[in-house]
């Protein structure tokens, strides 16, 4: 009886991780389902180069959102990746442990701020900020960069903090009794022994950025063009789909879920760069050992 | 002991997973009958737009009619006119008005919504023309110092692809030429006229009706010099306004048709007027002369349609008996009236459909000098119009009569032209109705 039960759980407890990965596989098999017939219809090529999104007249070019994903995210991690970077080193290194206990907690309510709270901030703060002194709509680019960089700083900082701290004490030790400075230590052994960790945290941290929708929808003005400076709104494949699902059918419909497979593609390839990084530098530093 | 327990617990499991499944089974087959209508039950879908005041309506109407249900669904002007024509929807909701290839279908506005181009308050720019507007979308005017304000550069604020806004202003004022892509777009009404009340340079287009809603001002800008006002929608020099239409395959029956009607009826248009919509007369201001009844070639059928435009709006207020207005400042004049009795060769609706027979008369009635208001004698039956005409495919089967045979006089007041936003004003003025 007791082997049954434990037969049981076992099986129990392999349908819900089934039921999990099958979500997965459902929405996969759907968004394709739904969505390659109109890159078909297009030409891969014409719906990722074209210019021109028009659906209604049948008009399905995303180049300008892939720019403006591009613009964006890359906006994000120049805001974010810096700040998050030093954030997490001051908070293994130097911080003292009053101040690291109201740092972390502080960090992750950051991540718990609803996006859209984040978006409505940037749309009365930061928009206008950036309209009276810069110029331009304020609906921007910076907007979105400056947004986003905030929103990715959680998941940099905890990733980065951990990989940090996750090196041996030897590093350091030894490092500091070699006669380095505390800053020479982190410089030259610290950050480049935690390189993969801080660089999956990156990664991560420009996934999350390029997934995001709701706050972007809200400061980055959408506007379906290329843009010519920082200050130009810009549409991300996010937000197209966000923007348009409600009142999308049949073809327009389609169009979206294209929209989706290129941002899923996307995002499936940043996940695995990160995976593979972090795996190929263990693997290195199995070596040297 | 344990064991046994054990058991026990095994069981509980298993009735649990039995239940479970039951459960399961009860969810699915709610699912499907959940596919069946109740039999009073009406499905609306369409334009977005339409949507919320759709609701609104059909909440009253449940108040009154509690036996019937009406689902009002979304899905977009376009989705909801095709719904309409297979069937899948009983009234289809649009917010513009119909192509060419769905001109076939039965169609009635229920309200009009005007669309406001709208700046920031402070913005010295207050009048544009269509053109002007126009260029400023399409990005070919690029600066407020070329419409006659400050050296800044225009931020034109759009909506997005599908919205029925977005196409109602593309038909409205782009015509040949494109939005630009490089205008910002925005999701909701709201949405534009939170970025206009915060960017001195921002330009958009919003539902009429809610320029004066929320905190901060917009301003709606004077287009060609003309007000952006429901007044002026209503008396048809705005021409920013698109309207709402039901749309059904044939003329509805039934629920369909009592629903329909509601949305029409006075308190029905009470409600939509509350909601910010122009109800009432604002068709355009063609000034329709009344033709000379026997002439051959006159276009009969495009002056039924508008008529039957005239009569859409006058319906609401007509109750089942005369109907009607004379003269103005002591001269004849043109009468759209409305006059209903089963039987009677005189018995007439215009644009509707006689109880009890196929035909419809679509009367004109220019009256002599009477003020006998049972049959004024200047009454010249013109139309009579068979909606069932079963030999003509389409068309509609139309046949004349003159009414009455008799006196000389009808020749000369066959001629006697007025618009029917004059015949409105008149109308209006004798039963009472303000606009």
């Amino acid at each position: 009886m007791k082997k049954f039960r434990e037969k049981l759980s076992g099986r129990i407890f392999l349908a819900l991780a089934i039921s999990s990965v099958a979500a997965l596989a459902l929405i996969t098999v759907f968004i394709l389902v739904q969505g390659l017939p109109i890159i078909k219809s297009v030409g891969l090529i014409d719906f990722v180069f074209g210019m021109t999104w028009a659906p209604t007249q049948g008009e399905f070019g995303i180049f300008p959102m892939i720019v403006g994903s591009v613009a964006v995210t890359l906006g994000a991690a120049i805001v974010g990746v810096p700040v998050g970077v030093c954030c997490a080193i001051f908070l293994a290194e130097f911080a003292p442990a009053a101040l690291r206990n109201v740092f972390r907690p502080a960090i992750q309510l950051l991540a718990g701020i609803p996006s859209v709270v984040y978006g409505f901030w940037g749309l009365l703060f930061v928009v206008p900020l950036i309209r009276d002194y810069l110029g331009g709509p304020g609906l921007s680019i910076l907007a979105g960069s400056i947004i986003l960089g905030i929103m990715i700083l959680p998941t940099i900082i905890s990733i980065a903090e951990v990989s940090l701290l996750a090196l041996p004490r030897q590093y350091k030790e030894g490092a500091l009794a070699l006669g380095m400075t505390h800053w020479q230590a982190i410089k030259s052994v610290l950050l480049p022994a935690a390189k993969s960790g801080i660089v999956a945290a990156v990664i991560l941290g420009i996934g999350r950025a390029i997934g995001e929708t709701m706050a972007v929808i809200m400061v980055l003005g959408n506007a379906v063009a290329l843009p010519g400076s920082i200050l130009d709104p810009v549409r991300t494949l996010t937000t197209n789909i966000g923007i348009e699902m409600g009142y999308a059918a049949g073809e327009h419909q389609q169009a979206l879920f294209a929209t989706g497979i290129v941002l899923f593609v996307v995002i499936m390839l940043l996940n695995s760069t990160a995976q593979y990084i972090t795996r190929g530098n263990k693997v290195n530093r199995g070596k040297k050992k | 002991m344990r064991n046994k327990n054990a058991e026990c617990r095994n069981k509980n499991a298993k009735c649990r997973n039995i239940k479970f499944f039951f459960m399961a089974l009860l969810m699915l087959s709610a699912l499907f009958l959940s596919g069946c209508r109740p039999e009073h039950s009406v499905v609306i879908a369409g334009s977005t737009s339409v949507l919320p005041y759709a609701e609104i309506l059909a909440e009253a109407y449940a108040h009154l009619h509690a036996a019937d249900e009406i689902d009002v669904q979304g899905g977009g002007s376009s989705a909801g006119i095709t719904a309409a024509e297979s069937g899948a929807a009983d009234i289809g909701m649009s917010s513009r008005s119909l192509k060419e290839s769905e001109k076939h279908l039965w169609s009635i506005e229920i309200a009009k919504d005007g669309l406001a181009v709208i700046v920031h308050p402070g913005n010295p720019v207050a009048d544009l023309t269509l053109e002007q507007v126009r260029a400023v979308f399409a990005r070919e005017i690029t600066s407020w110092s070329q419409v006659g304000g400050a050296d800044y550069d225009i931020n034109v604020i759009a909506r997005e692809e599908g919205s029925g806004s977005r196409s109602a202003f593309e038909d409205l004022v782009m015509g040949e030429s494109k939005i630009s892509p490089r205008a910002i777009v925005q999701a909701s009404n709201g949405a534009v006229r939170q970025l206009v009340s915060g960017d001195k340079n921002a330009i958009g287009f919003i539902s009429l009706g809610l320029v004066e809603e929320g905190e901060k001002p917009v301003k709606a800008l004077r287009l060609g010099g003309v007000e952006a006002a429901r007044e002026n929608v209503v008396n048809g020099t705005y021409s920013l306004f698109r309207p709402f239409l039901f749309v059904c395959a044939r003329e509805p029956e039934g629920d369909a048709m009592a629903f329909v009607e509601f949305a029409l009826s006075p308190e029905g248009r009470r409600i939509l007027e509350a909601e910010g919509l122009v109800t009432g007369p604002s068709t355009t201001p063609e000034p329709t002369t009344v033709p000379f009844i026997t002439d051959p070639n006159f276009d009969y059928i495009g002056l039924f349609k508008r008529l039957e435009g005239v009569w859409n709006v006058i319906r609401p207020y007509a109750d089942n008996e005369y109907n009607y207005f004379f003269y103005r400042n002591g001269e004849p004049n043109l009468f759209v009236g409305y006059y209903e009795s089963e039987g009677s060769d005189f018995g007439t609706l215009i644009g509707g459909r006689s109880k009890g027979e196929n035909t419809a008369q679509l009367i004109f009635m220019i009256p002599a000098v009477s003020e006998e208001p049972e049959r004024p004698p200047g009454w010249i039956e013109i139309v009579s119009v068979d909606f069932n005409s079963l030999d003509s495919d389409n068309e509609i089967g139309i046949q004349f009569e003159n009414y009455p045979r008799e006196g000389e006089n009808w020749r000369t007041f066959a001629y006697a032209g007025a618009t029917f936003e004059e015949a409105w004003d008149v109308y209006a003025n004798a039963r009472g109705y303000t606009n």
